[in-house]
């Protein structure tokens, strides 16, 4: 297997993690604006969004929903994103130098997967 | 066969790429899911509350009208009640005057019928004076006959019995007919004080009139029920008083009641 045809896949592979995080992020985005938003208004406008009686429970639903965003950036694993692109860098590198190519970098590509889709199970 | 856990150097890149976008896919997926359920718990948290609130909500509202329904009905029944006592402590005032006019009645008939046992007692001792004869009558009292003549002429013209009455007009009882009659006649001794009527000089018109034990004809008779007639010492047919009595001027026979007393009237 060439080494071209590794940095394209390991291009692919981590565009396709970055778009992972990317939409992780924005979820943690919106979510917490719109949780801090309904906690503010429950202090700053009471009834707007929900009846005046409910501004506790707006106030606490405003908060688990603007910290709901984050559970997915815990197992969201950047690490592994910054290993691949390390990788990739690696790949490059040797190519651009016009180095021989180096069996290591081969052997921590397929263990960088085996390890990755080995979880997957 | 091949576990698709393990990775092998010959591995084909394409099938490595599919199963990595498979696992980011499923990551996704799973992001996603695992955001949204917390959010969807306090959703579905919150809508419940809300409900429930807004049940408890409609619950107190209908509580809050029942109540203002009872407090309305409360309020009628007060009203009610306060005009229950009214009318009651109108009737009760009613009742305390139909007591009152019942008691008032009472007396009044027990009067009547006193003045009617005195009436009878008087129609018994009346005595009949022909007027035809009232000459020959007032020839019998030397000195009398004009005190006479006059009274008969007073009962020609029927004066009425009144008590408290002052004037021929309106009627006499009998003291404010003698009182009347003395001061038609100029009787000494017999005036009125200034602003006195005739009817309240007539009550103490025995304390006016000096006390005698023997009467002559033209002294005044007082008797228990208040009469006070004018005496006459008839020699043929016996004594009688004249005066005002509830059936007019009448003569009576003297001793149609025990006397009180009797009173000297110095005539001119």
């Amino acid at each position: 297997m060439d080494v071209p045809a590794k940095i394209e896949f390991l291009k692919t592979a981590l565009a396709s993690q970055e778009t992972t995080v990317r939409l992780h992020t924005a979820l943690v985005a919106v979510l917490f604006v719109v949780g801090v938003t309904a906690a503010l208004l429950s202090f700053v406008s009471p009834g707007l969004i929900l009846a005046e009686s409910l501004k506790t429970g707006q106030a606490l639903g405003g908060i688990v929903i603007a910290t709901s965003g984050f559970i997915p950036i815990f197992f969201s694993r950047r690490d592994r994103v910054v290993a691949l692109r390390s990788l990739l860098h690696s790949y490059q590198h040797q190519q651009v130098g016009g180095l021989s190519p180096d069996p290591r970098l081969d052997r921590y590509f397929y263990q960088y997967f085996a390890v990755v889709l080995g979880e997957q199970k | 066969m091949k576990d698709s856990t393990s990775l092998a150097p010959g591995d084909q890149l394409p099938g490595l790429l599919e199963r990595v976008e498979r696992r980011e896919k499923s990551a996704r997926i799973r992001g996603v899911l695992y955001s949204l359920v917390p959010v969807a718990l306090t959703v579905s948290l919150l809508g419940y509350t809300a409900s429930s609130t807004r049940k408890a909500q409609e619950q107190i509202d209908a509580l809050k009208k029942e109540a203002s329904t009872y407090t309305t009905q409360i309020d009628s029944l007060k009203k009610n009640t306060e005009s229950y006592k009214t009318q009651s402590q109108s009737l009760q005032g009613d009742t305390e005057n139909y007591k009152n006019q019942v008691t008032e009645l009472q007396t009044q008939l027990a009067e009547t019928q006193k003045a009617l046992a005195e009436a009878v007692n008087l129609s018994r001792a009346v005595r009949t004076i022909d007027y035809a004869n009232a000459k020959e009558l007032a020839s019998r009292f030397p000195g009398s006959e004009s005190l006479l003549l006059d009274l008969l002429e007073l009962r020609q013209r029927r004066i009425k019995w009144k008590v408290g009455g002052q004037s021929p007009q309106e009627g006499f009882d009998s003291p404010s007919f003698a009182m009347y009659l003395l001061r038609q006649k100029r009787v000494a001794g017999i005036e009125l004080q200034p602003g006195e009527s005739l009817t309240e000089a007539s009550r103490s018109l025995s304390n006016k009139l000096p006390t005698t034990t023997q009467p002559r004809t033209g002294d005044l008779v007082f008797y228990p029920s208040g009469y006070a007639m004018f005496y006459f010492a008839d020699p043929r047919e016996g004594p009688f008083v004249l005066g005002m009595t509830p059936f007019g001027i009448a003569a009576l026979k003297s001793d149609f009641a025990k006397p009180v007393g009797y009173r000297q009237v110095q005539w001119q």
